[in-house]
């Protein structure tokens, strides 16, 4: 079982709020290359969250190799989500490696999980799923809002930057529950550090 | 002489023997190489009213081009000297890094032209020819940068790569990539292109089955692409290879203005294009383009890395503006003798010279297509052969109806 303390999966952020604006200009266009990547690595990584499912209820636990191919797919996500909403400043990278974007999920090896969450774990995700399109919305809103004004200063309001990265945190938690890299439900507050809450 | 540089020099020698016997090979033409064009009087045959406002209209899209492309090679002579900055902003590795650094690039080329493209439109609407509004014309460019980044990127990834992993050498078999890569494109584009329906007109599709057979054309589909909504130009083309092949008329052509007879002209114009091979021919012509392209684009980017290097991608973006520019006249006169081809074979299939002329003036008529262009606007944007010389070549077919060639 997971220790009850911070969430397995955070996002960390760096202080950087400079948009360059001919990054700014074309940053939903820009990222085409990388949606067109991520749809194709959503195959291999469908095919991994099943058997990692399969090997989870068997063992209750997911093996190594399958948690750490879904975590490069989900701080991949994370990352290129970052670009595009201007949380992030630079162009990401492909492979979804940890510590290779300034906005980066750290996201805990695989610990021991209740067997009976992990076969119902698609239904006990969608309230979860459900408040994650709600902050989809908030983060398109935020980006939206924020290109304009990036467009203009050449930077991007701290407010909207940590607004939208509250958003993509918790989509990212949502993602890592609903593909069984943590048993820990997604933490809806807003704050951008989780709480850390003791097991005592 | 070394060894080494004897070796070079014969797969040189090797190399340009090849591509001249392939020059050779996809010039061949069934327009007989003895065909003399007579001379057409344009005042008489297109009227000197529609000449008069032919030349005017053109003239402001000749204007708008200059001023378009002097803009961008501006901009991407900027660019490439000051883009490689951006490689900061960056933290994908060197190809992506290469990638947004030509996506940047070729954005910034939208950009700049968006205002030239604007009076186009402009131009066009004022005249008539086109009813499409200023915001979907500017809605669509975007979102078609969307396709052109990822193609970009893809042949980023290819040919950076190569460069990387072979060096100097990458243009060979980049080139060869690329021409792939164009072949495949050529093959799904059918199969990409919406709204492409049946066309519902008997009389056309029972003249399209006789001109197929005709012509020896195999399983070829006729399909109709509804435009009229957005311009009243009249146009059709052939396009697809191997089982995507197709033929697709506008709607525009079928709306009245072009009768029985000259629709049929076009059906065998395009039908000449599928058994003629030009589509295949066309990426075998790609391919020889891309080849020196891709060689002097490797000596151009050689003082910023190679083309392995994303500091190199905002000159190679420059430098591919200037070959496409400077390939131009080629490309066209290559487009001019497929286009005539076509159009001998439409007419020794419809054996119809009077049609023929008829589809040519109403082309003139609809498109405010000037019927004898300045010779240097035919260099530059000449695809199809002057109206003028069609119109002539179905005299000349006509003065020789009974040759059998």
């Amino acid at each position: 079982m997971e220790g009850r303390t911070a969430h397995p999966i955070v996002l960390r952020l760096d202080g950087d709020l400079g948009r360059p604006r001919l990054v700014v200009a074309f940053r939903p266009l820009l990222v085409v290359p990388h949606l067109c990547w991520l749809g194709l690595w959503t195959v291999p990584a469908a095919v991994a969250v099943v058997a990692a499912w399969a090997a989870a209820l068997a063992t209750g636990r997911v093996p190594g190799p399958l948690h750490r191919f879904l975590a490069s797919f989900v701080r991949e996500t994370a990352h290129v989500s970052a670009f595009l909403h201007l949380v992030g400043r630079p162009y990401p990278g492909f492979l979804g490696r940890e510590g290779s974007y300034p906005v980066d999920l750290t996201i805990a090896r695989p610990t021991g999980q209740l067997r009976l969450g992990v076969l119902a774990r698609i239904l006990l995700a969608l309230p979860a799923l459900l408040l994650a399109a709600t902050f989809a919305i908030v983060a398109l809103v935020a980006a939206v809002l924020g290109w304009f004004a990036a467009l203009a200063t050449a930077r991007m309001p701290g407010g909207l930057r940590d607004l939208g990265a509250a958003a993509l945190r918790y989509e990212a938690q949502t993602a890592g529950y609903l593909l069984l890299l943590t048993a820990r439900y997604p933490d809806a507050s807003p704050r951008l550090e989780p709480p850390i809450r003791d097991d005592g | 002489m070394t060894s080494a540089r004897a070796r070079g020099v014969a797969i040189a020698g090797a190399l340009v023997a090849a591509w001249v016997a392939t020059v050779w090979l996809l010039s061949g033409t069934s327009v007989p190489s003895d065909l003399a064009l007579p001379k057409v009087d344009v005042h008489a045959v297109f009227g000197a009213d529609l000449v008069a406002r032919a030349e005017r209209y053109r003239r402001f899209l000749y204007v708008d081009w200059v001023l378009a492309e002097a803009a961008l090679l501006v901009t991407l002579g900027v660019y490439a000297r000051r883009g490689a900055r951006l490689a900061l902003e960056s933290v994908a590795g060197p190809i992506g890094t290469g990638m947004l650094l030509g996506m940047v690039g070729l954005g910034l080329a939208w950009v700049v032209r968006l205002p030239f493209s604007m009076a186009a439109l402009w131009w066009e609407r004022r005249h008539g020819l086109s009813s499409r509004g200023y915001v979907d014309v500017l809605v669509d460019g975007w979102l078609g940068l969307a396709g052109t980044f990822v193609a970009l990127s893809l042949a980023l990834l290819v040919l950076m790569a190569l460069a990387r992993r072979l060096g100097s050498w990458w243009w060979l078999p980049g080139s060869l990539v690329l021409a792939a890569v164009a072949a495949a494109l050529v093959l799904a584009q059918p199969y990409l292109t919406p709204g492409l329906e049946p066309v519902g007109r008997p009389r056309v599709e029972r003249a399209y089955e006789r001109f197929r057979s005709a012509q020896g054309v195999g399983d070829v589909p006729l399909r109709v692409q509804r435009v009229s909504g957005d311009t009243s130009l009249a146009n059709a083309y052939a396009f697809g290879l191997g089982p995507s092949r197709r033929v697709v008329l506008w709607d525009t052509l079928l709306d009245g203005r072009f009768t029985g007879r000259e629709v049929d002209v076009v059906l065998a114009h395009e039908l000449g294009h599928h058994s003629s091979g030009h589509l295949p021919k066309s990426i075998g012509w790609f391919a020889l383009f891309a080849l020196p392209g891709a060689f002097v684009l490797m000596l151009a980017t050689r003082s910023r890395g190679g083309m392995g290097e994303p500091a190199a991608i905002p000159l190679a973006l420059l430098v591919v503006a200037v070959l496409q520019l400077a390939a131009a006249p080629a490309q066209n006169l290559v487009s001019r003798r497929m286009e005539a081809e076509a159009d001998w074979k439409a007419l020794r299939t419809t054996r119809d010279p009077v049609a023929a002329r008829g589809l040519f003036r109403e082309l003139a008529a609809t498109s405010l297509g000037d019927p004898s262009p300045p010779r240097w606007s035919q260099l530059l944007f000449g695809t199809h052969p002057t109206l003028a010389d069609r119109v002539a070549m179905a005299d000349a077919w006509e003065a020789r109806r009974d040759d059998p060639r």
